[in-house]
């Protein structure tokens, strides 16, 4: 006998974990709606004896990849967006895995 | 009521480590831990075992409207930890750490409707469930030594939990709740279950709710004090 059917409690708790992942996926998913993607790049250019720093922001839009310029005042702020989008996806990612192995666990305990 | 407790082995390393940043906040000051995390702890001070424990961390938190005080940012504390907010569809904010979540409730007056109040003390959003007045009255302490946990005393959370029952509306957390009362109604002091009770002002209704979920578990409703 599988441990899911055993027990009405732990099946029961099997399953609250398993809308609770769910619950939270969709809220993750959300929260990245509203962050930029993509990934910074800083090319640096001499002239004259000075270096310059220019900033561009790349990312996939379809089938083209743009190369949005960025200003060097909203580097820190979109650093800190485009970290924040990594540390959602990552958590994501682990909310994906569980969600997967809840499910197998409770389809094979009605199997 | 203080209680000395000397195994903190009874929480695994992330549920302490935001135990303890909860303390120096202030918060336990007035604010508890509830939810299934009480379980280890009502093992190391009552002697209770239950060994089932969920990924999710509930505390309850007191909510008045107008808020007086500055208390911590307790969002900043949460997020220091490494958590992400995530802004739920009931509008509710949680926190998260790898697969591991927190959440606030605060107690709901009858008849009010609100799906989530702003703690503004706190910089948290709660969500408001009947009967949390009852686990915030009849708290304990738990001293670990250089942090204390304040959480309900278990009559408190026996009571509050077979008030409930009834109005679960996923039937696995009605059966969970239930199963942790059974758990308690063993090790229950007869003081304390009396105060808690004489303190609940019950409707018709909600006695009758109390009674059923006392049979439920086969605990007899007269030693609350129903006829």
């Amino acid at each position: 006998m599988k441990v899911v059917e055993k027990d009405k409690i732990v099946s029961g708790m099997l399953r609250d974990e398993l809308s609770r992942s769910e619950e939270m996926l969709v809220g993750l998913r959300k929260s990245l709606a509203d962050l930029p993607r993509g990934a910074l790049s800083e090319r640096k250019k001499r002239y004259k004896e000075k270096a310059y720093s220019y900033f561009s922001l790349k990312y996939r839009d379809g089938e083209k990849v743009v190369n949005q310029h960025v200003s060097a005042e909203q580097v820190p702020a979109l650093r800190k967006q485009l970290d924040q989008r990594k540390k959602i996806e990552k958590e994501m990612k682990s909310y994906q895995k569980r969600i997967a192995y809840l499910s197998k666990i409770l389809k094979s305990g009605r199997g | 009521m203080w209680i000395p407790i000397s195994n903190r082995g009874a929480f695994p390393p992330e549920v302490l480590e935001l135990l303890q940043a909860f303390h120096r906040a202030g918060f336990f000051d007035e604010a508890m831990l509830v939810g299934s995390w009480v379980m280890p702890l009502y093992q190391q001070a009552f002697g209770i075992p239950y060994i089932l424990r969920t990924l999710d961390i509930d505390f309850a938190v007191r909510f008045a409207a107008r808020e007086r005080g500055e208390a911590a940012d307790l969002e900043s504390v949460i997020t220091g930890l490494g958590y992400l907010p995530v802004m739920m569809q009931s509008g509710i904010r949680k926190f998260t750490r790898e697969n591991f979540s927190i959440e606030f409730i605060a107690h709901r007056k009858g008849g009010s409707d609100d799906g989530v109040v702003n703690v503004r003390k706190w910089n948290v959003t709660a969500v408001p469930l009947p009967f949390v007045d009852i686990l915030l009255d009849f708290p304990f302490l738990a001293d670990f030594g250089d942090f204390q946990v304040r959480a309900p005393v278990p009559e408190a959370y026996l009571v509050q939990k077979l008030l409930t029952a009834r109005r679960r509306q996923v039937e696995s957390k009605k059966d969970k709740d239930l199963d942790q009362c059974a758990v308690i109604a063993g090790r229950l002091d007869e003081d304390r279950l009396t105060q808690v009770f004489r303190s609940l002002k019950l409707s018709v209704k909600n006695s009758k709710a109390l009674r059923e979920a006392c049979e439920a578990i086969g605990f007899p409703p007269q030693r609350l004090g129903l006829k």
